[in-house]
This record gives structure tokens, sequence and C-alpha cells, in this order.
């Protein structure tokens, strides 16, 4: 009687697997296979254009959309469509026409990841410093980028989507290990249009913090949408933009922080006792030049990785 | 009307799927959208030798074999696995040409 082989890797654990068939399902769907393919091979698509790509009805194409939003592989931003890290990184290869001829992209050579996935590794691996050591976060997001960077579109924001992949899988893996917070801080940022300063602040602490502090945001007089030179701006040093739309300043938002953070909307912010209030003298970016523009985005963070000190949240 | 090219190649040359590449695509995934199918083609994919007969995947998932029997064939149907007859045992690893696409989705 011959010995039985014994499988070495655990099985996919049932939760895992569950979360993989409602994403199974919502993608088994011709259309909502094109919807997420053209959104895929283009890097971001308006609503518009899919339409004429794809000539379904307007139903069938909202219902599509839904679907695979709901399922966490679609998400829309300034108007646009794109796909989510997971949807790249478990579909990237069977959604363009031409992948089983593409070759491989060459894996990055240790320690010669380009200068902004490095910055993204050092963040990274600051907010992790407790949980991981700094090498096995380098690793990981070296493999994050060269899995995005051979299944994503060229015209994608390739740096802030490692960071977003890279920060999910290692805080999956430090919840499942039994290291999460509890009596997490919420930080309010506002500023008069929720479209600028408010924003890159917001992500910079989720980027920088993780899950260790709630992050919201609000406008005195709210804009349409978030300006879409911020999303760039913050790209260009690897943070990733929350999919995020401009919203009042209600007396809601204020009551849940517990610290307020104003930047320029002075006295429209209304002030609640038992709240801590910071006033951060910032000018508006939208408008300025790029160089302007970055210099403020650097001068939010300082403030940010001050406020990070203040709050008593160290790496864990 | 049949597969057409529904846009110009972006500039990794990547085009995005016409609706027959489509249709054939989402017929698979529907065969794979099972959380028990999708736990047996994990261990499978992390088989040491990548293939495993159908009693250590029943034994692993606790799960009687008739019922790893039947997940296993609508996989063979579609292609996604491959079974292989080695005197008494049956062998059953992942199909080559679509290991890639697999150990994807499992990541």
């Amino acid at each position: 009687m011959t010995q039985r082989p014994a499988v070495s890797g655990a099985a996919l654990d049932v939760a895992a697997a569950n979360a993989r068939v409602m994403q199974l399902k919502a993608l088994a769907d011709p259309l909502s296979l094109q919807v997420l393919s053209v959104a895929a091979t283009r890097g971001a698509v308006q609503r518009d254009a899919l339409n004429e790509a794809l000539e379904a009805s307007t139903s069938d194409l909202a219902a599509a959309i839904a679907g695979l939003s709901a399922a966490g592989l679609l998400e829309s931003r300034l108007d646009e469509l794109s796909p989510t890290p997971d949807a790249l990184v478990r579909f990237g290869r069977i959604l363009t026409a031409d992948s089983r001829t593409a070759p491989p992209a060459d894996p990055v050579a240790r320690g010669a990841l380009p200068p902004a996935i490095e910055r993204v590794a050092a963040d990274l691996g600051y907010r992790f410093s407790s949980t991981f050591a700094a090498e096995t976060v380098h690793r990981y997001v070296g493999e994050s980028y060269d899995l995005l960077r051979s299944r994503a579109s060229i015209s994608t924001h390739l740096p802030s989507l490692t960071a977003r992949f890279a920060a999910e899988r290692l805080g999956a893996l430090a919840t499942a290990r039994g290291l999460v917070l509890a009596g997490t801080p919420e930080v309010l940022f506002v500023c008069v249009q929720n479209a600028g300063r408010s924003q890159i602040a917001a992500a910079t602490l989720r980027h920088l913090a993780g899950t260790r502090v709630h992050v919201r945001t609000a406008g005195s007089a709210p804009a349409s949408r978030v300006h879409s030179d911020i999303v760039d701006l913050l790209d260009e040093v690897g943070i990733p933009m929350a999919a995020e739309f401009p919203k009042p300043l209600t007396d809601e938002v204020v009551l849940a922080a517990d610290v307020v953070v104003t930047m320029g909307c002075g006295d429209a912010c209304p002030v609640l006792p038992g709240r801590r209030y910071l006033d951060w003298a910032l000018d508006d970016p939208v408008g300025k030049d790029r160089e302007q523009q970055r210099a403020i985005r650097d001068a939010i963070r300082s403030k940010v990785e001050g406020l990070l000190d203040e709050l008593g949240v160290t790496p864990r | 009307m049949g597969a057409r090219a529904i846009d110009p190649a972006d500039h990794a040359g990547r085009r995005p799927l016409d609706r027959g590449s489509a249709e054939s695509i989402a017929q698979t995934l529907r065969a794979l959208a099972d959380p028990t199918r999708l736990q047996l083609l994990s261990l499978i994919a992390s088989a040491p030798d990548g293939q495993v007969t159908i009693g250590v995947l029943a034994d692993a998932l606790g799960l009687r074999q008739p019922t790893v029997t039947h997940h296993i064939r609508i996989l063979v149907a579609d292609g996604v696995v491959q079974r292989e007859p080695v005197g008494r045992q049956v062998w059953i690893s992942l199909s080559p040409d679509r290991r890639d696409d697999i150990l994807d989705l499992l990541r």
C-alpha cells in the first residue's frame, strides 16, 4: 500500500472562498466582463465612453456597473470607472484579449524599485514596523508592484494602486494575527471646498496610519468633485486617494470627531465642546502651478506626521 | 455579428475582450463560482507535485469522495483541471494552460 501524498498548503478558508465566489458571480456575465475589460485596458473610463464601446442598453450597463462595484471589482472616482487592485491582480490576465501571448513583465530586481514605489515601501514599512520587518514589507510591496504592473494599463496610477494593494494585504495579515487596535481616534479635516487640502490631508493620514485612525473630510462650501490634479499629485508620491466626493460640513461629522483640523474655512466650522481644534494655515493647491502644489502637499504631510505624533499613534 | 474589436489597442497593446471571448470566459467563471470548488483548486494548486488524488482532497476538506468527484467532474468539463488515471488511482492536476489564471484567482 503506497503512502498517500500529503497536501502541503492549507485550503482557502471558507470566508476567503465565499468572498471570491461573490466576485466570480459578479463577473460571470459577458457584459460585466466586457465592462471591466474596457476599464482595465484603458485604466479608467467614463460611463459615456463605455456606452459607446459596448452597445448595451443603459439599464443593463448600470446593472453591470453596480454588480461589479458591489463585489469590489470596479470603483468610480472623478466621474470615471476604474478596476480595483483586486480586480487587476485576480482577473487582469483574463480581461485582455491578447493576454495569453503577452510576455510577462520582468520581475523587478531586488532593491531596484522605481523611486515612487521605494517610497511606498518606506511608508508602509513605517506603518507596519511593529508587525513586520522592513524587508518583509519591501518584498511585499515589490511583489505587489510586479503583479499590478504586468496587468494594469499604462494610464493607471500604479504607485497608489500598489500602495493600496500592499496595505490591504498586510493589514489583513496583521488582523489575522490578532494585532488590531481598539479605541481608534477620529480625525476630521475641513477646508472650504473639500476638494484639495482636506483630501490631501485625509489621504496622507490614511496612508500613514492605516486603520489606527478614522479619517473623515468635509467642506464648508463643497465643490462638485475632487480636483483631478489632486489625484495625480498624490500618486506622484504613491499615496492612494480614497473614492471620495466633497461633502458638506454638518454638525454630525463634527460631533463624531475627536480632532477637527480646519484649513482655511475659518468661522464656518461649528465649535462643539470636548473636541480638539487645530487650524493649519495652508494655501489652496487648486489653480496653483505644479511646483507650488507639491510644496503644499509636502507641507500637509509634515503636519500630518506631527499630528500622528501628538495622537500618540505609534507604528504597530 | 460575431466577435469584433471594439476598441483600438492601448499603449501597451492590450485590447478589451470581444463579446465572443467574454461569453466563453463567463461560462468558466460560473463553473468556478462555488466555495468548495475554489477550495479544491487551492488544494490542487498547492500540492507538492501539482497533483493530488480524490481521496486526499476529500480528507483535507472533510467531504465524502462522491461529493469531491462531482465537483471535479465540473472542473474537468470546463477544462480547468485534468484527471489522469494511474493504476487504481486518479490523479488530479490543474490544466497547464489555465494554471496562471487559476493562481491569480486564488491570490
